[in-house]
């Protein structure tokens, strides 16, 4: 019941459109935080088998080129359409997680929104890969 | 790093497993990591029975339902489900 809720929820927040991220939220001290250690606990978790972890490699590089075709395109309603694989993305990891390592899928749903709003922002985008 | 930068490197993590050698996750027989990899990859499996390894990062998954993959790296990286 728990996983149908956490479905659920994704689904209807991701059928909502996006959602921009305050900047207040992704600036904190407190956030910063989270998100270092978030970064760590998904290279070590060990909720997700080795395999599994190259599958999602592969599917993080090809939405993460997605995202840099999009932003080169210069069209915002171009990323915007990658909604929908970014939160079937996050699903993914969500699944893979809540059971073995809840406090992991907690805090990636609790960041999924910062974390969208930095892949959608053109200027931390390029910033990020360099361009 | 900004916030919204750190925010964004989250998804290369998981980019970065493919650089590295594999190792083992305690909490996830090969078995279930198998059944992920078929699952994720968009083919059917109910449950991995029998996973038999042929080299490095290669394997031919058994399901229950009877369904049967070679599950390998490609040269390029990519984790690769064929159908038997």
């Amino acid at each position: 019941m728990q996983v149908l809720g956490t479905v659920l929820i994704l689904l209807i927040s991701g059928c909502a459109g996006v959602v921009e991220t305050p900047p207040s939220v992704a600036s904190s001290p407190e956030m910063q935080l989270n998100l270092a250690e978030l970064e760590s606990r998904l290279r070590d978790t060990t909720a997700i088998g080795a395999i599994t972890k190259l599958v999602l490699g592969n599917e993080a590089s090809d939405l993460m080129n997605r995202f840099r075709a999009q932003h080169l395109d210069g069209r915002t309603a171009g990323v915007a359409s990658l909604r929908q694989p970014y939160n079937m993305f996050i699903l993914k990891l969500l699944a893979l997680t809540q059971d073995r390592d809840p406090n992991l899928a907690r805090s990636l749903s609790d960041l999924r929104e910062v974390i969208w709003g930095a892949l959608t922002d053109p200027k931390t985008f390029h910033a990020l890969i360099g361009h | 790093m900004s916030a919204p930068a750190r925010a964004a490197a989250l998804i290369f993590p998981l980019a970065t497993f493919c650089a590295g050698p594999l190792t083992a996750a305690d909490d996830v027989s090969l078995e279930k990591d198998l059944r992920s990899v078929i699952i994720l990859l968009g083919l059917p499996c109910d449950q991995v029975v029998i996973a038999e390894p042929v080299a490095d990062n290669d394997h031919i998954a058994t399901c229950k339902d009877g369904n049967r993959y070679h599950v390998f790296v490609s040269a390029d990286g990519r984790v690769v489900a064929d159908s038997q």
